[in-house]
């Protein structure tokens, strides 16, 4: 039997006393423990900021990568291996500034990849800078005065990008994160899992108080399987204020995987090269 | 079959079929017993603008094209204005009369018209105005005296996936040239006998290139699309399904790069390719397959820059480009390919050396050579030649380097070794273990203590060192010991060799050889000392305006050349230039 312990590597977390990350490390674990994945049976991938330090802390197979790429690496591997189970984990600066380009295509591709975004509206790692989630008017070292850009929402970029699973975590509610995690890893196709993460060191705006004053969870009548209702309830923290908070969209559609004739029998890094017809290739050159 | 060396050009606008029909008839030629060799010149636009294509079709073997032209096709009146200059004596020029009328003076006495209405002749065949470009390959092979069933072999091969009425109506085009040409022409044509002892594949730099990865076992390839390097995408599309490899258009080429990495994290052997813009947006992650000793192969065509520069023509300006591209320091090859045999290996070669080092390698071309055609008697890539030949062997074999299958509790992917080289084990298979671009343990864990960074900075330069004994080359080609020594890399080599041809079929008493430079990272260095300490004179030649491979060779043999024969116009070397440059020289 495994245990949330199974995936401690022995160094200690990195992350300030409070930090929502070391919610989403228990939830991980626990959801990875009731999945029976163990750390060798998957691989995660992690971008570079405070979310990307847990791959020091957690035993799995981890891949460390560029600030803003863990997508790409993440679908490299499971092009070549659809077999192994990916995660792909990513700060807000990592998945909507440095790497917004990737995520609007993996949205749209739809690789079989669990996606993590550890959103708390602000650089931690770079010692407190704007985000491309940080709200309007939000002052940091970048902003003194208080930020002009308008925020952007990874829900209804996700949504309109074709993400075939749309949700929002909180880090204070493990419990509940675990849950969405798990449902994440078992829907197949690329999940987007936006998880609130307060930064108590640089964030002083969206505070567990703040989540807990504003956040509600989605009712249980709440239909997830539409999509300008899921767009509705994305949109409506920006509208009213208040903060829904679990599956807003799940859509039944073919992987990229799937449309992936090559690796039908078996995943490509277990075909072995056949020269026969690479001889018949060059001969066809003439 | 008499002795036969001639050049073909046709020229029109844009979006005319330029392109294939100079496929066809090199093809064409090459499947009558001739070597060919082919250029073509188009610039970064669809429709419109002036397209040209140049074949020389020859009974000997040969390097490089030459700039004189025997037959000129052209499409429009721009063609001949562009290009009038470049023919030979005794030229002939084929032309729409309906078009263009040669008036008193546009061309010289000796060179012979040849009118004929392709487009009058393509709409009474129930062809229209893109089919001018097939009637006017028709009548080129009746020039030639090819006999007219090859043409047919072709342009059925050139079709068939359109269908039987597409391959008919082409060769009803072809057909109603040819006849015209044929009883209209004043002259007994050529005679080109068809020959077929030896099978001629025709390749350009991006499918040798490609025929070398599918044949080392690349599975998996990514690619924005950029000239000149669109050819391997073509390639590797067109093929995936049936060779069980996987190609993916990625959305930028930072992309393209962490895609490759990972697929070989995973356990593939995973490609790349692109052009110096694209290369640039890759650097951060080419460092990272330094870091994380993922090995990685990049196919990086030149063309001119700075910046968007002249995408769709020819430059050698990235060499020091490739040989320092990515922050920090760590090992990666650099391979520079001068002829289509090269290149099929090189490649291969570039696989083995990525897994055995796990780094990344540069296959590092151009624009000319990416798109140039070449013939190869399809036995070379078999029985390379001798200079080539220990480079081949190893290249054939394929080696992964050191793998551990199923790894226990106790693997570390970083260990270190005596060699530097880690044993490299795949997600999935055993044991987990953590791969890292920070600075990191044996484990794969961060780490910031000053004694365990310099054990793995010295870790990784161990495999510098070892890699010193991958190098090889330069290859001496003519004479051993001469008057004059050129040096050059790339696909210089193919218009220096023709210069050394031409030089010693002069029988003048000059004696010149060549060095080809074709590994410049690790740089052989002791060779190449060796080599010039005895030279006479020396000679840089390159495609570009700061002379780098020069450069290079200051650096790591503190031997200067100071004569140097540069050219940075976006197009190619052709051997008359290097003679005449060397002929001033050499008075000096």
């Amino acid at each position: 039997m495994l245990s949330a312990n199974d995936y401690n590597s022995g160094r200690k977390p990195t992350w300030c006393p409070g930090c929502g990350d070391f919610g989403i490390w228990a939830a991980l674990k626990n959801a990875f423990v009731e999945l029976s994945l163990g750390p060798s049976d998957m691989v995660i991938v992690y971008g570079i900021g405070c979310h990307g330090n847990m791959y020091d802390t957690m035993k799995a197979n981890n891949f460390e990568g560029l600030h803003g790429r863990p997508l790409p690496l993440a679908s490299g591997i499971k092009m070549a291996n659809h077999k192994l189970p990916v995660f792909a984990i990513s700060g807000d600066g990592d998945a909507m500034g440095e790497g917004g380009n990737h995520f609007i295509h993996a949205c749209r591709r739809n690789y079989d990849i669990t996606y993590i975004i550890h959103d708390n509206q602000v650089y931690g790692l770079t010692t407190g800078q704007t985000s491309p989630t940080s709200p309007k008017g939000f002052k940091t070292k970048a902003n003194p005065e208080g930020s002009i850009d308008y925020p952007l929402n990874p829900l209804t970029l996700a949504l309109s990008a074709g993400a075939s699973f749309v949700a929002r975590g909180f880090a204070g509610d493990i419990p509940s994160l675990t849950e969405l995690i798990k449902r994440a890893y078992n829907h197949k196709g690329f999940s987007v899992l936006d998880i609130l993460q307060p930064c108590v060191t640089f964030n002083h705006v969206n505070t567990y108080q703040f989540y807990r004053q504003y956040g509600y969870k989605l009712e249980d009548t709440y239909d997830p399987h539409d999509k300008v209702k899921a767009f509705e309830k994305a949109l409506e923290w920006e509208r009213t204020g208040k903060i829904p908070i679990g599956l807003f969209y799940e859509e039944e559609k073919a992987t990229y995987e799937d449309g992936m004739e090559q690796i039908k029998e078996k995943a490509l890094v277990e075909q072995s090269l056949n020269p026969d017809a690479i001889s018949k290739l060059i001969s066809e050159f003439t | 079959m008499q002795d036969l060396d001639f050049t073909w050009k046709i020229g029109g606008e844009a979006g005319f079929g330029i392109m294939i029909t100079g496929t066809s008839f090199a093809k064409v030629c090459t499947r009558s017993g001739l070597n060919i060799i082919t250029n073509n010149e188009y610039p970064s636009l669809i429709r419109g603008g002036h397209n040209n294509f140049t074949v020389r079709a020859a009974s000997d073997k040969i390097y490089s094209l030459l700039t004189k032209i025997n037959l000129l096709v052209a499409l429009n009146r721009q063609t001949i204005d562009l290009h009038k200059n470049e023919l030979a004596k005794n030229a002939a020029i084929i032309f729409d009369p309906n078009d263009y009328q040669p008036q008193s003076g546009d061309l010289s006495e000796n060179i012979e018209p040849l009118p004929l209405p392709l487009l009058q002749l393509a709409r009474d065949n129930g062809g229209d105005i893109i089919m001018r470009n097939t009637v006017a390959l028709g009548a080129s092979l009746a020039y030639l005296g090819i006999d007219f069933k090859v043409l047919e072999e072709v342009l059925n091969d050139q079709f068939i996936h359109k269908g039987p009425e597409i391959v008919a109506q082409n060769i009803k085009m072809a057909k109603v040239g040819f006849d015209y040409l044929a009883n209209n022409l004043k002259k007994t044509p050529l005679k080109v006998t068809r020959d077929t002892k030896e099978t001629r594949l025709v390749l350009s730099g991006n499918e040798a290139i490609g025929l070398g990865a599918l044949s080392a076992g690349m599975k998996f390839f990514t690619a924005y699309p950029m000239t000149p390097i669109n050819g391997l995408i073509t390639l590797m599309a067109e093929n995936e399904k049936k060779l069980g490899i996987v190609y993916k258009q990625p959305e930028d080429e930072i992309s393209g790069i962490n895609m490759a990495i990972g697929a070989s994290y995973a356990g593939v052997r995973a490609m790349t390719a692109t052009s110096g813009g694209g290369f640039a947006l890759m650097n951060e992650a080419f460092s990272m397959a330094g870091m994380t000793e993922t090995p990685l192969v990049v196919v990086l065509g030149q063309r001119p820059g700075p910046a968007s520069g002249l995408p769709t023509w020819t430059s050698q300006g990235d060499l020091r480009y490739a040989l320092s591209a990515g922050h920090g320091e760590f090992l990666r090859f650099v391979l520079t390919p001068g002829d289509m045999e090269e290149a099929y290996f090189l490649s291969k070669l570039a696989f083995n050396l990525a897994d055995k080092y796990q780094t990344p390698a540069i296959i590092l071309v151009d624009k000319y050579f990416c798109e140039c055609l070449f013939s190869l008697n399809q036995k070379q890539l078999d029985n390379p030649t001798a200079l080539l030949k220990s480079v081949a062997d190893y290249a054939n074999s394929i080696d992964r380097g050191k793998i551990v299958n199923n790894p226990d509790e106790t693997y570390q992917r970083f260990k270190i070794t005596d060699d530097g080289i880690s044993p490299r084990a795949f997600p999935g298979h055993g044991m987990h273990f953590t791969v890292n671009s920070y600075e990191h343990n044996e484990a794969g864990l961060s780490t910031e203590v000053a004694s365990e960074i310099k054990a793995m900075t010295d870790k990784r330069s161990k495999k510098n060192e070892l890699a010193q004994a991958e190098a090889f080359g330069p290859m001496v080609y003519g004479e051993e010991k001469a008057d004059i020594t050129l040096v050059g890399w790339g696909s210089t080599k193919m218009a220096v060799l023709e210069a050394l041809k031409i030089i010693k079929d002069q029988k003048v008493k000059l004696k010149v050889n060549y060095l080809h430079f074709l590994c410049l990272s690790p740089f052989p260095g002791q060779n190449t000392a060796m080599l010039l300490q005895k030279a006479k004179k020396v000679i840089d030649v390159e495609t570009n305006s700061q002379a780098p491979l020069a450069g290079l060779i200051r650096e790591k043999t503190g031997i200067e050349i100071k004569n140097k024969i540069l050219k940075y116009d976006g197009r190619q070397f052709y051997p008359e230039e290097i003679l005449s440059a060397l002929n001033v020289i050499e008075k000096e």
